[in-house]
């Protein structure tokens, strides 16, 4: 956990003076910082606590709860792979084997060179087109390891 | 007690058990006397249902159901002695102890320790652990007064409960989730004015007072039901002692005082019982200063001084300062002495402090009221003003002191200036203060630990205090020594018993009328109304 | 302007588009403009026939519309070659005929999917068109307590998993004094397997809306909430899309098609957590908690969301709320068995030739649904192993295929229809694998709370690492028996109580793969 990285504070302190009123006011806050930022920052914390009058170790506490909230900012590109039971009848783990060693990490790395993060997901309801990734927002289906290089190729060329 | 509940009855394991309608089951069960395991459930805090080591079978119900959020209805049928059951709770507690140190042998918990208490009674004989324990943090100073042991922690998050619902401080939490959770603070440490509680609130050795810190075995300890002396709340404790020593003060649940909390200042304010400045034996003023005296020797020099004194200026000219650590009974023969003496001029030195609006009173003492109520003394100020004044007019010139709070409630100088007009100083004191070395006799005090009695609290509850400590042979108590003074000046056969104490201190027009020693229980009684 | 000669319709449905359906719309517009025909291009949901997304159908003036699929953006030029140039537009390699008679949809009976994949999704008109809001037309004439009595008749059972009758939760929370009630769209479809939810959402969301409009008029509440999981980012733009429409439409706000009675609905989203999708653990989250599963009683229908009561429902079971309103809860009671009534829109995965969505009366037997439908397997290797209703299923064998699909058959078998998924697995399986992974994702998802889930869950991956080194070790086994029961015996929610299911259904029926001698078949 770097949490020396810089993070947008007005940022931050604008999603929070928007949705500060909202009832469950601290998950809504989490979710959009961590979907503005890619990540949510630590040191945003104390901030969000403040603001929302709770203590900063509920806020920490939120915040170590959910999968989704990063604590560190992730790569250029995030890969996510699919490795539950349907994507596995149909080849999860030879594909996750395959991804692994083309991007050089393991699932919840980030590569030497902030190229790509992995992270593991466990269903994202393409459950019929398995086995399932998204890059970057993007769903893939049907993914082969011919397929998910194709994809990959066409978002490097970009 | 207003409204009760309609009684139910139901029967466990065919044990018939009736209960007030809606109660809890586990309570219930518990105040039956069946041994029922339990972590997440405390009779104090909101239920957690989370440990699932309460769970019973209920006739009607597909599922084993915790007991600790079941309420009782009329006819219920509840089995624990059953196979399913006890299978379940063993389960639940083999996985508990899967990650569990078993350091027992450096835990202070060990021996009072509900882990080890319910893995005995109801967990399996084997262990059948094979992966390699789980690290975590060890022995982490998370506050003043706290140690954690994360590999302890069993989350049965009553520690978390106590800080958000009782202390209302929310400093310990529990992050991450699954088996990765972890009990923790964050950036606040818990130096709460409660924080000691959640110690006894953990069932296992997960936290840990750094006062008690591998110092003494709990086996080892003797307890010893009483009050604590630290303020006027009167918050009732445990002292546990050994080796004519306290090691602790914990609380004991008394829900109509202190729930089963105490403060953190209390709970540590028992080290001036074993202090070695303490007096030893009193002390007569001589050529070299004061020097240890025999007992009968000082008492009999203070009874001759103080009929000395009367006889020469009067009883007028004689004040005295009660002092509110003293026991009702202390304070009732201590008021027949003066009375029989014929001295009028009775004050009381009560020191103050810091206050909340939970149990922090700000008398600093136990028995304040105990004295107003006894008639002692009387006024805002407990006579205080008045009888400084009276000494420095010189009307009064001898005074015959209890405690040393006077000097921690008046002006240093002013004292010092009244002190050194005194013809006569009597003064009786755990130790020699320095300015009262002018005494011409002083007797040595008793703690609360030392002795029986009862104290009446902020509220006017009556409360009974009990000897955790053996005094030294030939000891006098300040109810024996105001009894002997008492025998001395007026030609009387007094001893210092409780009863025969009660008995006059009961008698019609009393405020302490209506109420009987021996009817004091462990929670107390209130004085009736004025 | 030339007259339009096409309208083409290719899905945005989020499946789709992992295959290239958005690839696929591009090309065509390029190709219509490329050749100056005048085509209407349609977004439409997904018809659920996955194995041949991107499926594009073509509807030519009066004609019914035809699908081709699966299409690329290479197959785009021969695809307006057949149906612009030759007579024969059925003759393409990738045609599929007319699509409503493509067996797999033409033997469905479409109740909650009717419009699936049929109209824009968020075109409310094409929604009116197709009979939406009928239901909610029906539900302004009628007092609270009438809607509850349809639901009630029509014996809807929530189909997030639980299958608690509908009904039930609806007159507890109607019957409740508080001025302030709420109701609450459980969209955290998270069983893998799943994605009923997720095809609704992106494909027919003003059915949900009109669905928690009723549920909302129903019990008296002003207020709902959809908690979506975050993995389903296409569903929230559609949804957000759709709730804007359809308030600008007077469907939703201060007085609900002007019946005077306000009903508003804001989504919220999730952040990964399985657990959440245990209802009182997504009431937490809601009020901005750590998802941790709360000890019932009290229920959330008397004390839920801010500890108001609260109507938790999952989105197929709110979506199938109108179809009971408009043409009664009696005529949804006609459908099916026992007592699992009405429809389920049954997920169909995995290993599996002909995936898709297919929505039929109780009572289809998974033969019926994985061969008959399914085609068997895409690998064409035997099948072996089937689970049934997300992660906390069952593992049935092959011999157990002619199981009806319903409720209490499933229990029966020692299973769980869940939310409807089925995942089919070829003889490649290892079921001790499979039967490791419930106890990692359970270990993985649990909230913590509770001690047998908590903890059981990760000791269940380890005692099965040990399983998988040393097979047939009598002694790993037993644990593993006795941890069970404890998870099932002790945890505070379905996900700790239920995980046990897929591993004992693996032992028992694949005891082979624990290295213990084969089931009698």
């Amino acid at each position: 956990m770097d949490s020396s990285e810089t993070w947008d504070k007005d940022a931050v302190a604008a999603i929070v003076a928007a949705l500060k009123p909202a009832p469950g006011a601290l998950m809504r806050i989490l979710r959009r910082v961590q979907d503005e930022l890619g990540w949510v920052p630590p040191p945003a914390l104390p901030m969000i606590a403040h603001e929302l009058n709770l203590s900063r170790a509920e806020v920490h506490g939120v915040a170590t709860f959910y999968h989704d909230f990063r604590h560190a900012p992730p790569g250029r590109n995030v890969i996510r792979l699919c490795r539950a039971e349907s994507c596995q009848a149909l080849g999860a783990e030879a594909l996750a084997d395959h991804v692994r060693a083309r991007l050089g990490v393991g699932f919840g790395e980030t590569s030497a060179d902030r190229a790509f993060t992995l992270e593991p997901v466990y269903c994202l309801g393409n459950c019929a087109c398995s086995p399932a990734g998204v890059i970057n927002g993007n769903p893939l289906g049907r993914l082969t390891p011919a397929r998910f290089d194709d994809a990959l190729e066409r978002l490097l060329r970009r | 007690m207003s409204n009760p509940a309609k009684t139910v009855k139901i029967t466990v394991d065919n044990q018939i058990i009736e209960a007030p309608e809606g109660a809890t089951l586990l309570q219930v069960m518990l105040d039956a006397g069946l041994d029922i395991p339990h972590y997440c459930y405390h009779p104090k805090l909101s239920i957690d249902g989370s440990c699932r080591l309460c769970q019973v079978k209920i006739d009607g119900m597909p599922k084993l159901q915790i007991s600790c959020n079941t309420q009782v209805r009329d006819g219920m049928v509840a089995h624990v002695a059953d196979p399913e059951v006890a299978a379940a709770r063993q389960g639940v507690l083999e996985l508990l102890l899967l990650n569990h140190p078993l350091d027992c042998p450096i835990c202070d918990k060990a021996g009072e320790c509900q882990l080890q208490n319910f893995a005995m009674r109801f967990g399996s004989r084997y262990a059948r652990t094979v992966e390699p324990r789980r690290k975590r943090g060890k022995r982490m100073d998370i506050g003043e007064r706290i140690l954690l042991d994360q590999e302890r922690c069993i989350l049965c998050r009553r520690c978390v409960r106590f800080c958000r619902e009782i202390s209302q401080t929310g400093e310990l939490f529990v992050f991450n989730h699954g088996d990765h959770s972890l009990l923790d603070i964050y950036d606040r440490r818990l130096d709460n004015d409660y924080s000691m509680n959640v110690a006894d609130v953990c069932p296992v050795g997960a936290l840990e007072t750094k006062d008690f810190h591998h110092r003494m075995r709990v086996w080892f300890l003797e307890d010893t039901a009483s009050v604590c002396p630290s303020c006027s709340n009167g918050c009732n404790m445990m002292i546990s002692a050994a080796r004519g020593k306290i090691w602790r003060l914990t609380p004991r649940r008394n829900d109509d005082v202190n729930d089963t909390w105490m403060c953190d200042a209390g709970r540590l304010n028992y080290k001036f019982v074993g202090d070695p400045g303490r007096l030893r034996a009193p002390l007569a003023a001589g050529a070299d200063g004061p020097a240890e005296a025999a007992w009968d020797d000082a008492l009999t020099r203070t009874a001759a001084a103080l009929g000395d004194f009367v006889k020469r200026h009067g009883a007028q000219a004689l004040g005295a300062i009660a002092s509110p650590h003293l026991t009702n009974e202390e304070n009732f023969r201590f008021g027949e002495l003066l009375r029989a003496i014929g001295v009028e001029r009775v004050a009381m030195a009560t020191p103050r402090g810091r206050q909340d609006n939970f149990l922090i009173k700000a008398e600093k003492a136990a028995n304040a009221r105990g004295v107003r109520e006894l008639g002692l003394v009387a006024g805002p100020d407990d006579g205080l003003e008045e009888l400084l004044r009276a000494c420095e007019a010189g009307v009064i010139r001898g005074l015959y002191v209890c405690g040393g709070d006077l000097l921690e409630t008046a002006q240093a100088e002013r004292i010092d200036a009244i002190i050194g007009k005194l013809e006569l100083l009597i003064v009786q004191d755990l130790a020699l203060r320095p300015r009262f070395a002018r005494a011409a006799i002083t007797l040595p005090a008793t703690t609360f630990a030392e002795k029986d009695g009862t104290f009446t609290n902020h509220a006017g509850r009556v409360q009974r205090i009990q000897r955790a400590l053996e005094t030294p042979p030939g000891w006098r108590t300040d109810g024996e020594i105001f009894t002997t003074l008492l025998n001395e000046l007026a030609a009387r056969s007094e001893r210092f018993e409780i009863a025969a104490v009660w008995a006059a201190m009961t008698r019609d027009g009393s405020r302490f009328a209506g109420l009987a020693y021996d009817n004091i229980g462990p929670d107390g009684a209130p004085l009736g109304a004025p | 302007m030339t007259p339009t000669l096409a309208t083409i319709f290719v899905p945005r449905d989020s499946g789709a588009l992992s295959l290239g359906a958005d690839r696929v719309a591009a090309a065509i517009a390029a190709e219509a403009a490329r050749r100056a025909i005048a085509i209407e291009l349609v977004r439409n949901g997904s018809r659920g026939l996955y194995w041949l997304e991107p499926m594009v159908e073509v509807a030519t003036a009066g004609g019914a519309r035809v699908a081709y699929g699966p299409v690329g953006s290479a197959d785009v030029p021969s695809l307006f070659d057949a149906v612009f140039l030759t007579n024969d537009p059925a003759a393409h390699p990738l045609a599929q005929g007319p699509v409503e008679q493509i067996p797999y949809l033409a033997r469905q009976r479409r109740m909650v999917f009717a419009r699936m994949g049929v109209t824009d999704p968020l075109a409310l008109d094409d929604y009116i068109t197709h009979g939406g809001f009928r239901g909610l037309a029906r539900a302004l004439e009628l007092s609270g307590a009438a809607i509850v009595a349809e639901i009630t008749r029509a014996n809807l059972r929530g189909r997030g998993g639980a299958a608690f009758p509908a009904g039930i939760k609806w007159k507890t929370t109607l019957e409740q004094a508080d001025p302030v009630k709420y109701v609450v769209c459980n969209a955290d479809e998270g069983d893998s397997g799943s994605f009923a939810d997720r095809m609704l959402m992106e494909g027919d969301p003003f059915l949900l809306i009109e669905g928690l409009a009723i549920a909302g008029l129903a019990v008296g509440a002003v207020q709902g909430f959809i908690y979506l999981r975050s993995e389903y980012p296409h569903a929230l733009r559609t949804l957000t899309a759709a709730i804007a429409t359809a308030r600008e439409r007077g469907y939703l706000g201060s007085s609900v098609c002007g019946g005077g009675r306000a009903f508003d609905l804001e989504i919220v989203v999730g952040a990964g957590s399985y657990i959440c999708g245990e209802e009182t653990a997504m009431l937490e989250s809601l009020e901005g908690k750590r998802g941790m599963v709360r000890f019932k009683p009290p229920v959330p229908a008397v004390a839920g969301l801010f500890g108001r009561p609260t109507v938790v429902n999952n989105v197929v079971t709110l979506a199938s709320v109108p179809a009971i309103l408009e043409h009664g809860g009696e005529a949804y009671n006609q459908l099916g068995i026992g007592r699992s009534r009405g429809t389920i829109p049954l997920q169909l995965a995995g290993n599996v030739a002909r995936p898709g969505l297919v929505e039929a009366p109780f009572g289809l037997t998974l033969r019926e649904l994985i061969h008959d439908f399914g085609g068997g397997t895409r690998s064409g290797r035997p099948l072996r192993a089937v689970q049934v209703g997300g992660p906390l299923g069952a593992y049935f064998p092959a011999a157990m295929l002619d199981l009806p699909i319903d409720y209490e058959a499933m229990a029966e078998a020692g299973g769980l229809l869940g939310h409807g998924g089925v995942v089919v697995f070829d003889d490649t399986v290892d079921l001790a694998r499979m039967a490791r992974y419930a106890m990692e994702f359970c270990a993985l998802e649990s909230c913590g709370k509770c001690t047998p889930c908590r903890i059981g869950s990760t000791r269940g991956a380890e005692l099965l690492d040990r399983v998988i080194r040393a097979r047939g070790d009598g002694a790993n086994l037993q644990l593993l028996r006795e941890l069970c029961d404890t998870m099932a015996a002790g945890s505070l929610c379905a996900l700790g109580g239920l995980t046990p299911t897929p591993v004992l259904s693996a032992l028992k029926h694949f005891p082979e793969d624990f290295g213990l001698a084969a089931a009698p078949t």
